[in-house]
């Protein structure tokens, strides 16, 4: 089936940002406008994209038209469509903010098209079916994320970069490592034909793909910050300018997370010892996370600790593999992402209000500024998942799967992990801005605060969606559940 | 042959990998050049290792080599090539800027310092 919808997100942000360096290099205006348009205009394909998956079929494109397993697919289910839908709307928020917030100097140094590169390779791994073109996808969007955090070369950019890179590039290295051997003991690297294959090895070939299963969970654990590889995203988050904190902050990790997801749950079929580990991991990840936030003062670093805690309780839903987790995981990601984004944003707000970077220092700042405490008060509730917001319902789902599934401890830990979280909210909020101002704050010009506002209303709409939402979740985890499915869209009917 | 391939993969990771532990950037940079180099050497090892075999159709060849695997090193290799560029100037400009090249600076938290812009 030739289905050009399906490689349109990753063939307009590729455009846009040959067009801006290419015709537009040095017209600041341009690239600002082309870039809004172009992500609106990703936004409207990837909702005319999510309409056509609607039904349950996944939409693959062949690459050059060779079949799979010999060419390289790009495949969209439920799943995938979420994901595109999801990275568009944070990004049209963190460039809205960055509209604002960018010095000159950024912006000479090609932000904008660096900005269409990341959002291509972030694109690119969510729609593509094969394993190799995932790496391929990692390093491209690795790549404009080396560029964008160390844009504008401050000094303490320079300094968390060196191991922001180092820590990718042994990451992408041992990722080649995985898909060498699974290439070697199955002779393939579609990601469905993979899934045919390895569920009828034995033997010694069974144990390397273990192997390799193994080295895949490192690979995408140190992308998705878990416990214990998640050491880089506490350093790495609090340097960058606000708008490219917010992309990261937002979608990268959970790059991560759908690849651990669509990994082990289609080419794994959720059996073998590394997909048994993943629960584990999860409820480390998420105590270490939060036990992080609680001692942190500044800002940004403290909403970094967060990240890693919310991604344990991700992983948490995807380590079940059952539909009720997977959903309930896929619904988290939905949720977190939003929430997060905006926690992010409302402190680029802070910052630039009060020019500090630590909580200590700020305060008052309801006073001042009553609508971006309006806002931190829902996002950080939900965040910490507090009824009726899109968190608790988030929450509930992947709680209710751990009872399901007889996994006690890890369910107790998820539930002591959010009772701290909610501490380290209200934390947050008395410092920040309930208490008294120790002196006057700057104003912030009122368009500042579109992004924040259209990221949190989102998150009240998931809270009101919230039936549709959990159906949803379902068809995606249904959908990932059966492995036959992808197996004969991908290779054709005939092959079992 | 796999033996000595796999004894070379072996120390190209080994060194690698301890030149990536040591203090300075472009120790850094050079151990995960070689951890690359490595991992190229593997791909092609797990490719099946044959003498003198074409890799592409050819008349009266009944034995190939494996075309797929010389394809995964080469994007490989460029994938290296042009993030170990960027790295060395990032490693480069960080010693600008830092006035060392030591790799484990203390991240100090800027707690109360003005912020730019």
């Amino acid at each position: 089936m030739r289905n050009y919808l399906v490689i349109t997100p990753i063939l307009l942000p590729f455009v846009t940002a040959v067009v801006m360096l290419l015709l537009f290099r040095h017209n600041r205006t341009v690239q600002r406008v082309l870039s809004v348009v172009s992500v609106l205009a990703l936004i409207g394909l990837e909702i005319a994209l999510m309409l056509r998956l609607r039904g349950g079929e996944i939409a693959v494109h062949k690459m050059g038209n060779w079949d799979a397993p010999f060419g390289i697919v790009l495949m969209a289910d439920i799943l995938s469509g979420i994901m595109l839908l999801l990275a568009s709307i944070t990004a049209l928020a963190a460039l809205t903010f960055g509209l604002w917030d960018n010095d000159r100097e950024r912006e000479r140094l090609h932000f904008y098209p660096l900005f269409q590169f990341l959002l291509m390779g972030i694109n690119g791994a969510f729609l593509t079916g094969d394993l190799f073109n995932l790496f391929v996808w990692y390093e491209v969007l690795l790549i404009a994320s080396y560029a964008l955090l160390t844009l504008g070369s401050e000094p303490r950019q320079l300094r968390v970069g060196i191991p922001y890179v180092a820590l990718n590039l042994l990451s992408s290295a041992l990722f080649l490592v995985a898909a060498a051997v699974l290439y070697g003991v199955t002779g393939t690297l579609n990601m469905a034909d993979l899934s045919r294959q390895i569920a009828a090895l034995d033997g010694a070939r069974e144990t390397m793909a273990q192997v390799a299963a193994v080295i895949l969970l490192c690979v995408f654990g140190t992308k998705a910050a878990i416990f214990p590889l998640f050491f880089w995203l506490p350093d790495g988050y609090p340097a960058p300018p606000v708008s490219v904190a917010t992309i990261f902050a937002g979608i990268m990790t959970k790059v991560g997370v759908y690849s651990i997801l669509r990994v082990f749950a289609l080419v794994f079929r959720g059996d073998g010892l590394a997909a048994s580990l993943v629960l584990p991991l999860a409820a480390a990840t998420m105590l270490v996370g939060v036990l992080g936030a609680i001692g942190q003062t500044n800002f940004r670093r403290l909403l970094s600790f967060h990240i890693i805690s919310q991604v344990g309780f991700m992983l948490m839903g995807i380590g079940m593999f059952t539909p009720l987790g997977i959903a309930g995981g896929v619904i988290y990601i939905i949720h977190h992402i939003m929430v997060k984004s905006g926690l992010f944003l409302v402190s680029g707000v802070c910052e630039r209000a009060t020019g500090r970077a630590n909580i200590e220092e700020m305060g008052g700042l309801m006073k001042s500024f009553p609508w971006l405490a309006v806002l931190f008060f829902i996002a950080g509730s939900s965040l910490a998942g507090m009824p009726p917001l899109s968190g608790f319902f988030a929450k509930f789902m992947v709680i209710k799967a751990g009872f399901d599934g007889k996994h006690s401890l890890v369910v107790g830990v998820s539930l002591v992990a959010s009772l701290l979280t909610l501490f380290s909210m209200m934390k947050v909020w008395q410092n920040v801005f309930w208490r008294e101002a120790p002196r006057e704050w700057t104003r912030q010009p009122r368009v500042i605060y579109l992004p924040v506002t259209l990221l949190v209303s989102f998150s009240l709409v998931l809270s009101a969606v919230a039936g549709p939402l959990f159906s949803l979740g379902m068809d995606a985890a249904k959908q990932l559940s059966q492995p036959q499915l992808y197996i004969e869209t991908v290779l054709g009917k005939e092959a079992k | 042959m796999e033996l000595l391939l796999a004894i070379a993969i072996g120390t190209l990771f080994g060194t690698g990998l301890y030149l990536c532990l040591r203090r300075r950037v472009l120790q850094l940079i050079i151990g995960l050049s070689l951890l690359s180099y490595g991992t190229n050497l593997l791909i092609l090892t797990v490719g099946r290792v044959t003498k003198g075999a074409p890799p592409i159709i050819r008349d009266g060849a009944t034995v190939y080599t494996d075309s797929l695997v010389q394809a995964l090193i080469l994007t490989a290799i460029v994938i290296g090539f042009g993030v170990t560029a960027f790295f060395l100037v990032l490693g480069y400009r960080s010693y600008q800027e830092n006035e060392t090249d030591n790799v484990n600076v203390d991240i100090k938290e800027e707690e109360g310092g003005e912020k730019k812009g």
